[in-house]
């Protein structure tokens, strides 16, 4: 994995500095080009938001932020985590690949058909990149041919981080650990599931009170938002946090409030 | 049980394992089925690192003799593993007996990651050591960087400082950036505290750390401690490691188009940086793999298990050897 991520970057930078040398304004041009179509098809398939769980306009600089990062650094070192399904997904990730070596011959054939003196020869220019291409792919494929066939799917996969954080509570027989996690999630992610998990968490909530689970912690209820608590606990945590609960909320420190639904707690008088 | 004739340290050890074991009925039952789990645990406890050897008995099989050769190999897998979670997977993984010992107790495995969090936070080479190491490395890397800028700028290469002054300040940006969200929700002294860890550039190193230590997640935090590594290693990836690769491509380029000769020393220092950006790299996905709780979340993606003879150093070929050959002595993993 260590020449995976070093032979990639050294074949990425060898055509991104022949690039730059052509032409500083290509390199900037395809880089926001790139990093744009990203972002992009991100936000049409309606998967921008990153699964950090912050909300608001720095929630979405931190999204941003974090899907341009993972994107740069899987095109230069290939970390195959990041092709999971809240990152860049399995098929992005792989077409990603694809494009950044074909960027890096590309940058070759630009470099020397522009009119700049050239740096070196034309053929150890292209012996370069061949060699480095060569390498990474061997390594590359070894890695491909020796894994297990089924984990093959994960490089073409097409769910989106949404669909794959929701499944953490959609699918059947998850624990409810792996389900409850999902409110440890950016709340964008899970939204259309909402009343679901409302519904769910307070069904099951005196259950784990008395069982008491490794993940029914403190940390874990801190993220709960208060509209998904039995009333009961809201007002504790009220009355323990002196009428206002510790949350978990940029919003809060910069004077705004977190996008949490009102809790309305309806009488029912016969 | 043999009586035999032990070691000062191992014997004492014994005693108050034992002292501790035969206070809770499970584990005093546990005693009694087997004998070798004394001997094991007096030995974890004592946490010199040796290398391990291979034992393949079942539990019912387990010598005395294996059952301390098992114990004292833990910390070596501790170390090679960044947090004490991780480690004890490892361990666990390794052994065939550990393996059985662990389905038929649910105590066992809390209580060795509970051991050997302790164990990390006070061996020379546990946390403290990734805390120092880490930070000195970080903050030399930061003086460096600083250095260089000053002769560029020196030399009258006000583009190459520049560029680096640019990535720097990213760097620094980003992680104060990063600080803020993590730490929002939390008191004024935290963000500040945290705010001049990045600033004296120990943030690796402190992070690092907190893992090692296994430092929970506190309730105002966004993330839990070890993806605050990893976005810090995300973050020194893109604004320094990455564009500093490019960079120096793009100087030596120059340097030829100009005329003149690339030194050996600037070629040597493209492949290091080369290297040991990959080196990076791996860690992330390595660090991620290796975690039990990122591999029970997601049983389909992190396809690894902790084998026999992983090591970190030997991360070139680990990931191909663990994804080829992902059965573990415990059945059904």
């Amino acid at each position: 994995m260590i020449l995976n991520g070093a032979l990639l970057l050294l074949l990425r930078s060898f055509g991104a500095a022949m690039l730059i040398i052509a032409n500083k304004n290509y390199f900037i041009a395809y880089l926001a080009g790139d990093v744009a179509l990203y972002l992009l098809q991100k936000a049409l398939r309606n998967d921008l938001w990153y699964w950090i769980p912050v909300d608001g306009a720095a929630g979405m600089a931190a999204s941003i932020l974090m899907r341009v990062m993972v994107k740069v650094i899987s095109d230069y070192t290939g970390v195959v985590q990041f092709r999971a399904s809240s990152e860049l997904g399995g098929v992005y990730w792989t077409l990603s690949m694809l494009l950044a070596i074909a960027m890096t011959f590309a940058s070759v054939h630009i470099h020397f058909e522009s009119d700049v003196d050239e740096a070196i020869s034309e053929r150890t220019a292209w012996l370069t990149v061949s060699l480095l291409g060569g390498a990474w792919l061997a390594v590359f494929l070894g890695f491909l041919v020796l894994m297990k066939k089924k984990y093959r799917a994960t490089f073409f996969s097409l769910q989106t981080g949404q669909e794959y954080f929701q499944s953490y509570f959609l699918k059947t027989g998850n624990t409810d650990e792996r389900r409850a996690s999902i409110v440890k999630r950016n709340r964008q992610l899970w939204q259309s599931i909402r009343p679901q998990v409302r519904d769910w968490l307070k069904e099951n909530w005196p259950r784990w009170v008395e069982e008491k689970p490794e993940w029914f912690n403190h940390v874990w209820i801190s993220v709960v938002d208060d509209d998904m608590l039995p009333p009961e606990v809201l007002e504790q945590q009220n009355l323990a946090g002196r009428g206002e609960r510790h949350r978990t909320s940029i919003e809060d420190m910069m004077g705004g409030s977190a996008q949490v639904a009102p809790v309305v707690v309806v009488e029912v008088v016969n | 049980m043999v009586i035999r004739k032990l070691p000062d340290s191992r014997e004492r050890s014994e005693d108050k394992v034992l002292e501790v074991l035969i206070t809770f009925e499970c584990t005093a039952i546990a005693l009694v089925d087997h004998p070798a789990l004394l001997p094991m645990i007096s030995r974890l406890c004592l946490n010199f690192l040796r290398l391990g050897i291979g034992v393949s008995s079942n539990l019912s099989d387990l010598t005395v003799e294996e059952g301390f050769n098992i114990g004292r190999s833990l910390a070596a897998a501790l170390k090679r593993r960044l947090s004490a979670e991780a480690g004890v997977d490892e361990w666990i993984g390794r052994y065939r007996a550990l393996c059985e010992l662990d389905e038929q107790n649910v105590w066992f495995r809390p209580m060795i990651v509970i051991v050997a969090k302790q164990l990390l936070k006070e061996a020379a080479w546990g946390a403290k050591m990734r805390l120092y190491v880490g930070a000195g490395l970080s903050m030399v890397d930061l003086a460096s960087d600083i250095a260089m800028v000053v002769t560029y700028s020196n030399e009258g290469q006000v583009g190459n400082a520049g560029s680096l002054l640019m990535m720097i300040s990213a760097c620094l940006l980003i992680q104060l950036f990063a600080v803020f969200v993590q730490t929002s929700g939390g008191p004024r002294r935290v963000i500040v505290k945290e705010m001049l860890i990045v600033l004296s550039g120990t943030k690796p190193g402190v992070d690092a750390m907190r893992v090692a230590s296994g430092a929970e997640q506190n309730e105002y935090n966004a993330v839990d401690p070890m993806t605050e590594l990893t976005i810090t290693r995300c973050v020194e990836l893109f604004c320094e490691a990455i564009p500093g690769s490019i960079l120096q491509f793009t100087a030596a380029m120059r340097v030829l188009q100009g005329g003149g000769r690339v030194s050996n020393i600037a070629v040597g220092s493209i492949v290091i940086s080369a290297l040991t950006t990959g080196y990076s790299s791996a860690c992330i996905g390595f660090d991620y793999d290796v975690d039990p709780r990122k591999r029970r979340d997601l049983p389909d993606f992190y396809v690894s298990r902790a084998r026999r003879g992983s090591n970190a150093h030997t991360l070139l070929t680990q990931n191909l050897r663990r994804v080829t050959f992902p059965t573990p002595r415990c059945r059904g993993q």
